[in-house]
């Protein structure tokens, strides 16, 4: 008997603490909002897996393809999947991108920087205006600058590209220094200290010629002094 | 012998009753108030998160007078479901490959080239124009405006308030959890909802910090201190 009514309160309390939480996703789901983002969470990581099995699944010219692709949509190398599946795949991949590179007139931004991660040996053999010249291109008419960096805290890899070929790089970037259009980056914080600093084109190419000479100066905020700096280039 | 066996079966559902309280995506409790402001900017938005801290709503009491942010961020590539990320630093901390799903994706939301994971925080130690410090008595405000992200993306935050006075009695303690996000429609219009955070907005915020701190010493930044919720 005693037995019987410690299960029975048990059972019932068991119960009562379960409605009484509302516990776990069905008491989320409730929520109309957060319902309808949960499903959006679920439906986004069939879609990434997806994507992901196709990228896997493409053989290597297909893959080359996708990262033409995803080049022309604006992708950062850390946003773009097909630039990741290229970079896992390592030397399988090395022919087929650089055979693809040499064919092109103008050398996409993801297969030269997937390149340049995966062999860096390969990426050096192709003509140093064949590797410079696009990443300027890129740089100059980005739409957002992500994928070059924040000139006074970070480089991403990119602007790292530029900066590496040293002295070959200054005749591409000094002309960008009469480039006044505004470099924003999207992001959070990030946009912020951009906001800041009010970022051209000009000031991405300054702060690049000033690591490939390694100077250190520091960057200030106010335009008009960085601009006062640019002569040092300029006059040359 | 035979008297004492449910006894124990009590124990266990009372535990169980336990483990569901704690586990719940129930709402989570501030102690104090927040005030959120987002206004849609191109691509973006403009907010601001405030909180006035009052520990009596959790039922301690506690005197701290440096109370800032943690922020956490996520974004999703609505045509391919990929995260997206502002910066490589960003991505390298991610977290990825925890179950539920709901806590992949996150990262911890600090500037490239800072050394504290407090948002808006100076390597100096100061703070940016971006986050006011509060206290028990003065409201701590963190202002963000992300924007410019690409068309069809949704991003969500969870935005957290912490006390780092190291003579208070809650050092250390997380005090609330905000969530909000907004979606990025073809044309860039934005449409947006806040409101407080529930459980697992928790777990993933402890998730981000772990992975910060993964990163952080290779990158010659400060690891988090161990937090809990107050």
């Amino acid at each position: 008997m005693y037995k019987k009514v410690i299960i029975i309160i048990s059972i019932v309390l068991f119960g009562a603490c379960s409605i009484f939480m509302g516990c776990g996703k069905k008491e989320e789901i409730k929520d109309p909002e957060i319902k309808k983002q949960m499903k959006l969470i679920d439906e986004m990581k069939i879609k990434r897996e997806n994507r992901t099995r196709e990228l896997k699944e493409m053989d290597g010219s297909k893959l080359v393809q996708d990262l033409s692709n995803e080049s022309q949509r604006g992708l950062e190398p850390f946003n773009s999947m097909a630039y990741k599946e290229a970079v896992s795949r390592g030397s399988k991949v090395v022919s087929e991108l650089s055979s693809a590179l040499k064919l092109t007139e103008k050398p996409f931004l993801l297969g030269l920087l997937a390149l340049r991660t995966i062999n860096l040996d390969e990426y050096k053999k192709l003509e140093p205006g064949f590797r410079i010249k696009p990443l300027i291109d890129a740089l100059e008419s980005a739409k957002f600058f992500n994928a070059f960096g924040v000139p006074h805290l970070y480089w991403e890899e990119a602007a790292k590209a530029i900066i590496e070929e040293g002295e070959g790089a200054k005749e591409y970037l000094v002309p960008l220094l009469k480039n006044t259009r505004l470099a924003p980056v999207w992001g959070s914080e990030g946009t912020i200290t951009n906001k800041i600093y009010q970022y051209r084109v000009c000031d991405y190419a300054w702060k690049m010629l000033l690591d490939i000479d390694k100077k250190e100066v520091e960057v200030s905020q106010d335009a008009s002094v960085r601009d006062s700096l640019f002569s040092e280039y300029t006059e040359k | 012998m035979y008297k004492q066996k449910p006894v124990p079966f009590l124990f266990f559902i009372l535990g169980m009753c336990l483990f569901l309280l704690m586990s719940c995506g129930t709402p989570t409790v501030p102690c104090g108030t927040f005030t959120f402001t987002g206004t849609p900017v191109v691509s973006g938005l403009s907010v601001s998160v405030s909180f006035d801290f009052d520990a009596g709503e959790c039922g301690e009491t506690c005197t701290c007078d440096t109370i800032v942010y943690i922020q956490i961020a996520r974004a999703y590539d609505l045509n391919t479901g990929n995260f997206l990320a502002p910066t490589s630093e960003y991505t390298n901390r991610m977290v990825t490959g925890r179950t539920p799903e709901c806590l992949n994706g996150w990262m911890l939301d600090r500037l490239d080239g800072r050394v504290w994971g407090y948002y808006g925080r100076n390597n100096n130690g100061s703070f940016a124009g971006s986050l006011t410090p509060g206290d028990n008595t003065t409201t701590a405000v963190l202002l963000d405006t992300p924007s410019g992200w690409p068309d069809e993306t949704m991003l969500d935050f969870v935005t957290v308030p912490v006390c780092i006075d190291d003579d208070a009695a809650c050092f250390n303690d997380l005090l609330g959890y905000y969530y909000w996000w907004f979606f990025i429609a073809s044309g860039g219009s934005v449409s947006f909802i806040d409101k407080i955070a529930v459980e697992w907005h928790r777990d993933a915020v402890d998730e981000s910090v772990v992975e910060w701190n993964n990163d952080a010493p290779g990158l010659g930044k400060n690891v988090f201190p161990a937090m809990s919720p107050m």
